[in-house]
């Protein structure tokens, strides 16, 4: 019987075997998929857009000069000539997978992913194009088919972004989208979809205000979408689970390993500590630790390191532990924060004071208990006759001024002092600046350039941008 | 002449592509983040229609012998041409991959090769053999792939953009190094469009200090024009030394550690950086430049802050400047070895033995200012490895002792 038994087994295991025959079709990866399970797109989507804040962030906040390289002539510090293709890499890298997203779930007739998919290209093309302006998209992701896209105009862009978000508010608002997503792979918001909508609120109330120096702005159209948008600091858009760590940290701690990086810029801490304004801003001591001296003190841009020797502890950084720099610290995409100086921007632009008021001290506090400063702390400095100036005294400027530290580490702050002329009060061209006024637009990165150059458009770094102008 | 031959010869090779070359995937990327694997469309994809690559080669050669073969002649003449070459394109990526496998164009290869080799003296005790290779090769991008002006088979970082592109461009020969140039004064002549004519004087802007053409143009070509060696072998009685020559002559390559040196002012030529000049060449008028300017960094003698200096500001930011004459000739290797008499070793275990003394790489002449214009650091088999050169060891040079005993 035994001897059958092995014949049998040896018969089944051939038959196992030449099953598989059928099924394997040699041009056919056996380790990869040619179908894109959508939780895994999703998944990488919501992970990656956050990063691309922060690829881009590690670019313009040394043009803002939140940041400072501790290296004389720092490439983006005195705006210098760069090559940002891992930032545009990764930004279209999203785009494509949301391409796909898009086309898998609408096969599918998942329309929640449908509406993600909208909000956040949405999102990565006015991020992009508030750096390079033209991109290109209407020609882009269809790999072969088209090795050479043409780059869309800057105002096509925005008016794409502005009809995406449309377009996703309505495929979100359908029944079918509630409980739609697999809440496990939506790492920004979990699958909750009203919280993709007030996202995408959020959004268009960015780019609504955007456009001020134009004579199209609206304010009551921006305030219009501010009312659908963030309410409180938990709405915020943000990632909170990492592989390893927030990249910022990373960079902290690089910079504690002595590989520099991140240091504060002296404009940033100076514009904190008390100099410029008079007023300490309890924020400070959540960002970094204070010098070897006791004091706070930033890096001159261009300037590099002012000490004597670089262990020495006489300048700030991003240190590991502090709020934007510890391991588990969330990465900022779109906050309650930012929307509540867009609010106060627009409510000023279209006269409406109080609400402007209102919402400026409401952008700090938001910002403030964001950050974890204590209650009291927060009070007192909202209560400083320099912050707490009353409806009537409140400026533009004033706005920016707070919305400055509000936004430390976000490209939208380059986008805001494009649209204010860089008139910050103190703030000044970098030390070794190679242009000779402040910088307007990102370079477009050499995989462009080399691959696709008689699409990309001539430019200088000094070139305003449509909005800009 | 004792022998005479004519060969001609008419072969067709295909070529297939890796395997799963012709599909676009999803891969998983990263490790799993709340249990979820994230999955992302591949950056590499494939070409669904993607046709075997056929090198078709034509040659004609001839083979002749002369004097009791003490002098023999091998001639060939080539052409081939390889179409529908399957390669890994680069793409931008804003086309949602970073490379595509693709039939990427034809390419025309032609040249002739040359051997002649003899044996000059051979009486009694001594004789002389030698030999001399030549071959030469031409080669032109007959077309590349559907609506593309060009295909980028590699490129290489360079400072304040400076990193210079290998490109396939129709009309055009497989090694041009592409990248920016000082710009030149054309007046009332046409420049061409991806050619820089150096002849001409250099812009020198308001400022005093050249002006970039950051359009990249051609400017040079990693291919050699010809290539040769010369081997000799020379024998007096048990005594024998061989060396040989072997030199690559007419191509450039991208020095990408000049480019470094010169950016962070260790190069030798940038100790000039406490000089006054007036650049050669003429203003954006045509007049000539009269204006003196500081090389180095900082305030200048003058009294005018000239900030990162010549080196930095505008120096390192060309690529023409890194690219250089790569020829080269060398002694590659040199052997001296003697065989002890059969003699001497009748009484031992021996059957023959041998000691030699050989050095390799014992002389190189170049022009090339880097360590040695053969070594690449780039991997091998895209255009970069072949068009750059630095930042690696240079080959070693050896000396060898040894002894052969045979028993």
């Amino acid at each position: 019987m035994k001897r059958y038994l092995k014949l049998i087994y040896l018969m089944v295991i051939m038959a196992a075997v030449s099953g598989c025959e059928k099924y394997l079709d040699i041009n056919a990866n056996p380790n990869a998929s040619t179908d894109p399970p959508i939780q895994g797109l999703l998944a990488n989507v919501t992970n990656l857009t956050p990063y691309n804040v922060y690829y881009l962030g590690n670019l313009t906040s040394y043009y803002v000069q939140n940041l400072a390289s501790p290296s004389v002539s720092g490439t983006a510090d005195t705006y210098q000539q760069s090559d940002p293709s891992t930032a545009w890499g990764s930004i279209y890298n999203t785009l494509t997978d949301l391409y796909d997203m898009r086309k898998a779930a609408l096969e599918q007739n998942l329309v929640a992913y449908a509406g993600v998919a909208d909000i956040l290209t949405a999102f990565n093309l006015s991020l992009a194009s508030d750096a390079w302006g033209d991109l290109p998209y209407s020609e882009a992701f269809v790999g072969g088919a088209n090795m050479a896209p043409k780059y869309d105009s800057q105002q096509g862009i925005y008016d794409t972004c502005l009809a995406l978000i449309g377009r996703g508010i309505a495929l979100l608002s359908q029944p079918a989208a509630v409980d739609g997503m697999d809440g496990n792979a939506d790492y920004i918001h979990g699958g909750d979809v009203s919280a993709w909508v007030k996202t995408a609120y959020a959004l268009k109330a960015r780019l609504l205000n955007q456009v001020s120096k134009l004579p199209s702005y609206n304010a009551s159209e921006v305030l219009a979408a501010v009312n659908n948008a963030y309410s409180s600091n938990s709405d915020d858009a943000q990632l909170d689970a990492f592989e390893v760590r927030n990249p910022w940290a990373q960079l902290a701690r690089n910079n504690a390993n002595l590989v520099l990086d991140v240091w504060l810029s002296k404009y940033f801490v100076d514009a904190t500590n008390g100099t410029i304004y008079g007023v300490f801003d309890p924020r400070l001591p959540e960002i970094t630790f204070p010098t070897d001296g006791g004091t706070y003190v930033g890096t001159p841009n261009g300037a590099g390191f002012q000490g004597v020797r670089n262990t020495d502890h006489v300048q700030c950084y991003l240190d590991v532990g502090k709020w934007y720099s510890s391991e588990t610290s969330p990465l900022l995409m779109l906050t309650n924060a930012e929307i509540r100086f867009t609010e106060a921007e627009a409510a000023l632009r279209g006269g409406q004071t109080q609400r402007a008021y209102d919402a400026y001290l409401a952008g700090i506090r938001a910002h403030m208990e964001k950050l974890g400063v204590a209650a009291t702390a927060i009070d007192t400095y909202i209560n400083n006759p320099a912050v707490a100036v009353g409806k009537d005294n409140l400026t533009l400027k004033l706005i920016m001024k707070e919305k400055y530290v509000a936004t430390f580490l976000q490209p939208i702050t380059w986008t805001d002092m494009r649209r204010f002329d860089f008139n910050y009060q103190g703030f000044g061209m970098p030390v070794n600046a190679t242009l000779s006024t402040f910088i307007r637009r990102a370079d477009y990165p050499s995989t462009e350039t080399s691959r696709n150059g008689a699409n990309v458009p001539a430019y200088e770094r000094t070139d305003h941008l449509w909005w800009d102008k | 002449m004792n022998e005479g031959k004519l060969r001609l010869s008419l072969a067709q090779i295909g070529k297939d592509a890796n395997p799963y070359s012709t599909s676009v995937v999803y891969t998983p990327t990263g490790a799993p983040i709340n249990n979820v694997v994230r999955y992302t469309r591949d950056n590499a994809a494939g070409d669904p229609s993607l046709k075997p690559e056929l090198t078709t080669a034509f040659e004609v050669g001839t083979d002749l012998s002369f004097f009791n073969n003490r002098l023999g002649l091998n001639f060939t003449w080539y052409k081939s041409n390889s179409k529908d070459l399957i390669m890994d394109v680069s793409t931008a990526p804003g086309t949602g991959q970073t490379s595509i496998t693709l039939n990427a164009g034809e390419i025309q290869n032609k040249g002739v090769e040359l051997t002649v080799s003899g044996k000059p003296i051979q009486s009694g005790d001594f004789t002389w053999e030698s030999q001399i290779n030549f071959s030469a090769n031409r080669n032109k991008v007959v077309s590349v792939y559907k609506s593309l002006d060009y295909i980028t088979g590699g490129s290489s970082f360079g400072y304040a953009g400076s990193g210079p592109s290998f490109l396939y461009r129709p009309g055009y020969s497989v090694g041009d190094i592409y990248g920016t140039s000082w710009k030149r004064y054309y007046g009332s002549k046409t420049p061409e469009p991806f050619r820089i004519d150096k002849s001409l004087p250099i812009i020198i802007g308001a400022n005093g200090f050249p002006v970039r053409e950051t359009a990249q143009k051609i400017l040079g070509n990693s291919m050699p024009d010809w290539i040769g060696s010369w081997s000799n072998t020379l024998k007096y009685k048990n005594v024998s030394l061989s060396f040989m020559f072997d030199t690559q002559q007419g191509l450039e390559k991208w020095n990408q550690l000049d480019n470094f040196m010169a950016a962070f002012g260790i190069a030798k030529y940038t100790e000039d950086r406490d000089q006054m000049v007036v650049f050669p060449g003429v203003l954006e008028d045509g007049t000539p430049n009269t204006k003196s300017v500081f090389k180095g960094q900082g305030m200048g003698p003058d009294g005018v802050d000239y900030k990162d200096g010549y080196y930095r500001a505008y120096y390192r930011g060309v690529s023409e400047n890194f690219v250089q004459d790569a020829s080269w000739i060398r002694l590659r290797t040199i052997a001296l070895s003697y065989s002890i008499p059969a003699s001497l070793l009748k009484k031992t275990f021996m059957n023959n033995a041998t000691i030699s003394f050989t050095g390799n790489n014992l002389w190189l002449s170049t022009k090339y200012n880097g360590f040695d214009p053969e070594a690449s650091d780039a991997m091998t088999g895209d255009l970069t490895s072949s068009s750059q050169a630095g930042f690696t060891y240079p080959p070693l040079r050896n000396y060898l002792f040894s002894i052969n005993i045979t028993f």
